[in-house]
């Protein structure tokens, strides 16, 4: 009779089987926490970039009204509201309104923002000065709003 | 005779020591991943605190009627140094924790003011910057690391913008 | 003899290798429970820092783009402050109220001084504080706290 012996090695492989299971895991892990933080610092930075351009465009807004308060304070009490808009209208950008003491004007950013400026000139005894009426941001292009037609799958007959 | 499960004892040495070298190897990239994610998620927390800070200085300065009043409040808030040309910076310093504390300066939040004399005012440009004295770990960069910036204009009018005022 | 020094060999060889195999398995295990929790360490920074910016943006572009006379002014609701935004649309005129309630930030379009319940505005973002506050005519003091962090934001107005 001959003996038959089968020696089968236990546990074989199992080692290199847990490591690779950990370091898929760990580097699952570490994708994930990688793309979650760089996707927050993306974000947090167009939001730095939106401050900025609002920040910028502010600048420019109160540079106008510089100028335009050099004009109002060089115009004399005696200068008729005519003159003071051929004046006023020098300066790039800035209108009237239909009422002949509103002033208006808009300073364009590069994010899709705008400041728009109304000012009231007004006068007293001293000379002519300005009031600010509003000074509000909005966006340059509104999105669009349109219902658009999808084709809608109807099933089958 | 039975069968014999037996275990191959140099063989399973040997598989021990290779699994343990890959974890080692492994376990280091993976460690470096970590830390760089953990400082990337810091640097964005970072920028919102400082943006909030930044902001809130510049809004405040918007806020004020004079030039006097301005610096009054830069004088209050900040320390002053003078780098040159009769122009001033202002600092204040923050702690790890972005509370203001001039002993321990994590960050530092910087403004430089220059002026334009205008007939009617002063034009006063204004520069907002937030640094970070040391770069943060893991991420090579040399030097100070600037976090966020901001600048604009503030025009503060002879008369404060409304006449008899 | 022979035979049971092999037994005995055999056995300590068997053990220590077994041992081994635990010691790996269990690091294995905490070192994956460690990269899980450095995960769930970055994802609560995260909505944190998600809560305080996108509520200090969303008040700081609401005023900014209400920045006109008259538009903008702050009243008690229900024991703390609310903004309220004045606008006018066809003739009929509308206001928006922005206040904190049961832990978010809420937005309300609404005929002007109509009554509304807290509940009926719409959701913002979650956060687990906001204050308003009135600083002086033209500036305002925004707070927002989430998890114990906590962010100011001051805001000024030109038509006040």
């Amino acid at each position: 009779m001959e003996n038959k012996n089968t020696n089968a090695s236990a546990g074989m492989g199992g080692t290199l089987i847990i490591t690779v299971f950990v370091v898929l895991c760990l580097m699952i892990f570490a994708a994930l926490s990688f793309t979650t933080a760089y996707s927050d610092l993306k974000l947090a930075r167009k939001a730095q970039d939106m401050a900025s351009d609002y920040y910028s465009i502010h600048g420019k807004a109160e540079e106008k009204l510089s100028e335009i308060s050099d004009i109002l304070f060089e115009t004399d009490i005696n200068e008729t509201m005519e003159g003071i808009k051929g004046r006023l209208s020098g300066i790039d950008g800035v209108s009237f309104d239909d009422k002949e003491t509103v002033l208006q004007y808009e300073v364009h950013g590069d994010k899709n923002h705008k400041i728009s400026v109304t000012l009231n000139i007004l006068h007293d005894s001293m000379g002519y000065y300005y009031e600010i009426s509003s000074w509000n941001l909005s966006n340059i292009n509104m999105p669009d709003y349109e219902d658009k037609i999808i084709d809608i799958w109807k099933g089958t007959e | 005779m039975k069968n014999k499960v037996s275990l191959n004892s140099r063989v399973s040495l040997w598989e021990i020591i290779l699994s343990v070298l890959i974890f080692a190897a492994a376990g280091i990239i993976m460690l470096n991943c970590f830390a760089i994610a953990r400082f990337t998620q810091i640097r964005a927390n970072d920028k919102t605190i400082a943006g909030a800070i930044i902001q809130s200085d510049f809004e405040i300065i918007k806020s004020l009627n004079t030039t006097d009043e301005m610096y009054e409040f830069l004088d209050n808030s900040y320390e002053r140094k003078n780098i040159g040309n009769n122009n001033y910076a202002y600092t204040k310093y923050f702690d790890k924790n972005w509370n203001q504390n001039s002993m321990d300066k994590e960050y530092a939040v910087t403004i430089r003011i220059s002026d334009e004399d205008m007939k009617s005012g002063n034009l006063m440009i204004i520069n907002i910057s937030a640094e970070k004295e040391k770069p943060y770990p893991f991420i090579k960069k040399e030097g100070m690391e600037q976090i966020y910036s901001i600048e604009s204009k503030k025009f503060f009018p002879d008369f404060g913008g409304i006449h008899g005022e | 003899m022979y035979k049971r020094n092999n037994i005995n060999q055999f056995s300590f060889q068997f053990i220590f290798i077994m041992l081994l195999y635990l010691i790996i398995a269990v690091l294995s295990v905490m070192i994956i429970s460690l990269g899980k929790n450095i995960y769930d360490n970055i994802n609560e920074d995260r909505n944190t820092n998600y809560e305080l910016r996108v509520s200090l943006s969303y008040i700081a572009n609401k005023i900014r783009q209400s920045d006109k006379k008259e538009s903008l002014e702050i009243r008690g609701l229900h024991g703390a402050n609310a903004v309220i935004i004045n606008e006018g649309y066809d003739e009929e005129k509308y206001q928006t109220w922005i206040y904190f309630y049961d832990g978010a930030i809420y937005e309300m379009f609404t005929d002007e001084d109509s009554s509304f319940e807290l509940y009926d505005g719409m959701k913002v973002v979650e956060a687990d504080f906001f204050k308003i506050e009135e600083i002086k005519d033209n500036l305002y003091k925004f707070t927002a706290v989430s998890k114990e962090e906590i962010a100011e934001l001051y805001l000024s107005l030109y038509s006040n």
